[in-house]
């Protein structure tokens, strides 16, 4: 087991007492803004609302339309969440966000549970535009709407007919709800949400970022995390010490296969935000961004070559080293960010400075 | 990955080195010299003596310190340590792994007898911290029954050769309880349960989130009877109690860390009175401020008349006043967070950096060991 090496927090950053050797640009929060963040909500937003329009229309033709259109949308939404989800500071964790668009990990299957209570009960109420807001985050995000596409009951899998109506409608409700939560995340990062001024334009009057060192230290904190997240939650958990010991099914949306494009999305997604930063390094310094980036682009590689279905890929002794490879590579991703990148401008994470202690 | 077989068994041939004579563990653990003399400077204790965990050159330890940061006894730990169970009476202590922790390790103060790993028993670990209860028969540690997603206090028999051996829990009536105290009945607990669930497969990730809530629970250390339990109000459910202190008047003090978004700025400490809601103290706005959602460590002066909490990802220590809850002022320290009390009105912290400072509301701070780069104490600091 791998218990005892493992720890996942927010790493709370702190501003070092030693000046920066790289630079961020003066206007950091505008160029991540403007060059990652704003264009990754708005994808997102747009996605989930894809995807409503396109479970009603199938559940309006009982299943008579091609089925590949939802597919294909709920693929769109889920690759549009992995560029998303590792920006887990100011709006996305606002009023549960993260955790109405995506309650996972979900140690003790609350979401299987309530869904099924849910669709069970087949309360017209509970479906009503907007009314999924109000319940539990269990029911309202991307892991209830995968279990009803592609496990029970499965729309997907078997056309919806007269047996599935409520399923149906519950499904269309919850991207609506999802298109609701990613509208709000996109109002909140635009110029004129609160949080989208104040991460732009950090200023001594204000209540949130007042330096452009804290706006940096929100980024890598971000990156940070994410790379953490990324190995440690979704990737170690599955693997397990050896390709006997794997479990597919303890993946993030291991039922729709989704598990390993979304991984490289997420890692695609860090780079670009990265990229977006436009950190610049004196001489000396650039094998800092060199390497991160390079390591970043390593294992989204790795992970593109991947085309058989999870199970299949960590049963065989070779297709689980290359995801345990994929796991090597974020380490070393992460241990550049905290090691090299942070401290090269001026932020440093304390000892004491990880929470839940 | 690493072995955990391997790391066991570093762990207890470590742990046999430790009862033996300073000098002999350094060499058989190669300390470098600038610890090596602060090891054989065993015999110049002075005043109160003080524990705390560390991670000194790479390796994770338990230490006894007298109050300039003298080293009187170093216990080594497979991994890094949290906080301890305090027998002052006959001269032991235990130290808890950090969360999520698969380890204790009980020792004596003085060295005299090898100490003993304790191990959490299956689907259990521990949280990080302990009591021992005055008859030293017992021994009560918070933990995670994590399948079961809510907080226990494992008990251990801490009886002469009872081994320590884990003879019962009792809930704490909430989810991820961290620290306890014993109060001043000498038969009462009190525990944070932080409210925060996790899972050892996924570290300290919080799973719960949107419904997580913290609570204060009163139990009765004979049998586990929860006599009173309080909690903050609905809005501040993410408001996660951690750490607590008790004041000369019985009552007891928390800190907390606030797990919502950075806008939220609630006040982190409290002060609760048994038959009464919890106050919560906010401070200065701009101190609030600069302790960015979370306070590590609580401790009172020797007097139970200033509370101290630190704040290490705000670099200072706040005082406060006992009876009436105000702040009295601040410290200034990189990464601080252990603070122990020294003299009435007067406390030791220790810092993520190595630092060891005298501090207090008072007088400004007086510098004991400055930072050094091999060395980080760990959160909490502790008098014997």
């Amino acid at each position: 087991m791998l218990k005892t090496k493992q720890w996942i927090s927010a790493a709370v950053m702190v501003i070092a007492p030693w000046p920066a050797l790289a630079q961020a640009p003066s206007d950091l929060g505008k160029h991540l803004a403007d060059g990652y963040a704003r264009p990754a909500v708005a994808k997102l937003a747009e996605q989930a609302d894809h995807l409503q329009q396109a479970l009603k229309t199938w559940c309006d033709s009982s299943g008579q339309a091609d089925v590949k259109g939802v597919q294909q949308a709920f693929a769109g939404t889920m690759q549009a969440w992995a560029g998303v989800e590792f920006l887990r500071f100011g709006p996305l964790v606002q009023g549960n966000r993260y955790e109405k668009l995506a309650f996972w990990p979900d140690t003790r299957g609350v979401m299987q549970r309530q869904v099924r209570a849910l669709l069970a009960a087949a309360d017209p109420a509970a479906v009503a535009p907007g009314a999924l807001a109000s319940r539990s985050v269990a029911m309202q995000g991307l892991p209830a709407l995968e279990y009803v596409l592609y496990d029970t009951p499965g729309l997907v899998k078997s056309a919806p007919g007269k047996d599935t109506p409520y399923a149906c409608s519950y499904a269309v409700a919850v991207a609506g709800n999802v298109a609701a939560v990613s509208d709000e995340l996109q109002q909140a990062w635009s110029p004129e949400g609160e949080f989208g001024r104040q991460f732009t334009a950090p200023a001594a009057g204000n209540d949130l970022y007042r330096t452009q060192q804290e706006v940096a230290a929100e980024a890598i904190k971000a990156l940070s995390t994410g790379l953490q997240f990324a190995r440690d939650v979704k990737l170690l958990p599955v693997l397990g010490d050896s390709a006997q010991a794997a479990r597919a099914q303890r993946a993030a949306f291991w039922r729709s296969g989704s598990t390993v494009p979304m991984l490289a999305a997420n890692i695609k997604g860090m780079r670009a935000f990265y990229d977006a930063g436009a950190y610049r390094y004196p001489k000396g310094e650039e094998w800092i961004g060199a390497s991160l980036t390079g390591e970043l682009d390593r294992a989204a590689e790795v992970l593109d070559t991947v085309d058989e279905p999870l199970q299949q890929l960590l049963a065989d002794g070779a297709g689980w080293q290359r995801l345990a490879l994929v796991g090597l590579i974020l380490k070393n991703a992460k241990d550049i960010v905290d090691q090299n990148f942070a401290p090269a401008l001026g932020v440093t994470i304390g000892f004491n400075a990880l929470d839940g202690d | 990955m690493r072995s955990m077989e391997i790391d066991r068994r570093r762990f207890l041939a470590l742990t046999a080195l430790a009862g033996l004579s300073p000098a002999v563990l350094r060499a058989a653990t190669g300390l470098p010299e600038d610890m090596a003399s602060r090891t054989d400077r065993l015999t110049a204790a002075e005043g109160p003596l003080y524990v705390a965990a560390r991670k000194a050159h790479g390796r994770y330890e338990a230490v006894v310190l007298d109050m300039q940061g003298r080293d009187q006894l170093v216990v080594p730990m497979p991994a890094r340590g949290h906080s301890f169970a305090l027998d002052p009476a006959r001269g032991r202590a235990v130290v808890f792994g950090r969360q999520p922790g698969f380890f204790a390790v009980a020792f004596r103060i003085d060295g005299s007898r090898p100490p003993v790993a304790l191990k959490a028993v299956s689907e259990r670990h521990f949280f990080g911290h302990g009591v021992y209860l005055p008859d030293g028969k017992r021994m009560v540690a918070t933990e995670n029954a994590y399948e079961a997603g809510k907080g226990v206090l494992g008990i251990y028999d801490a009886s002469e050769g009872g081994d320590y051996r884990r003879i019962g829990e009792f809930e704490t009536g909430g989810i991820g309880p961290h620290e306890v105290v014993l109060l001043p009945d000498g038969k009462t607990l009190c525990v944070a349960n932080g409210g925060i669930l996790t899972h050892p497969d996924y570290g300290k990730l919080e799973l719960n989130l949107d419904t997580m809530r913290a609570s204060l629970a009163y139990i009765d250390a004979n049998d586990g009877r929860l006599i009173e339990r309080v909690e903050l109000t609905q809005d501040l459910h993410r408001l996660s109690i951690r750490h607590l202190a008790l004041a000369a008047d019985g009552a007891v003090w928390f800190g907390c860390q606030h797990m919502g978004p950075a806008s939220e700025r609630p006040a982190l400490v409290g002060r609760h009175r048994r038959g009464h809601e919890p106050e919560l103290f906010a401070g200065p706005e701009d101190v609030l401020r600069d302790c960015r959602n979370y306070i590590g460590s609580v401790a009172a002066d020797p007097a139970g008349g200033v509370i101290a909490t630190s704040s290490p990802v705000g670099n200072q220590v706040l005082y406060w006043d006992a009876a009436s809850g105000r702040m009295l002022g601040t410290t200034r320290l990189s990464d601080g967070c252990g603070v122990a009390p020294l003299a009435p009105g007067r406390f030791l912290v220790n810092s993520g950096m190595g630092a060891l400072v005298q501090a207090g509301p008072a007088a400004s701070a007086q510098s004991i060991l400055t930072p050094s780069s091999g060395l980080s104490w760990d959160n909490h600091f502790r008098r014997l």
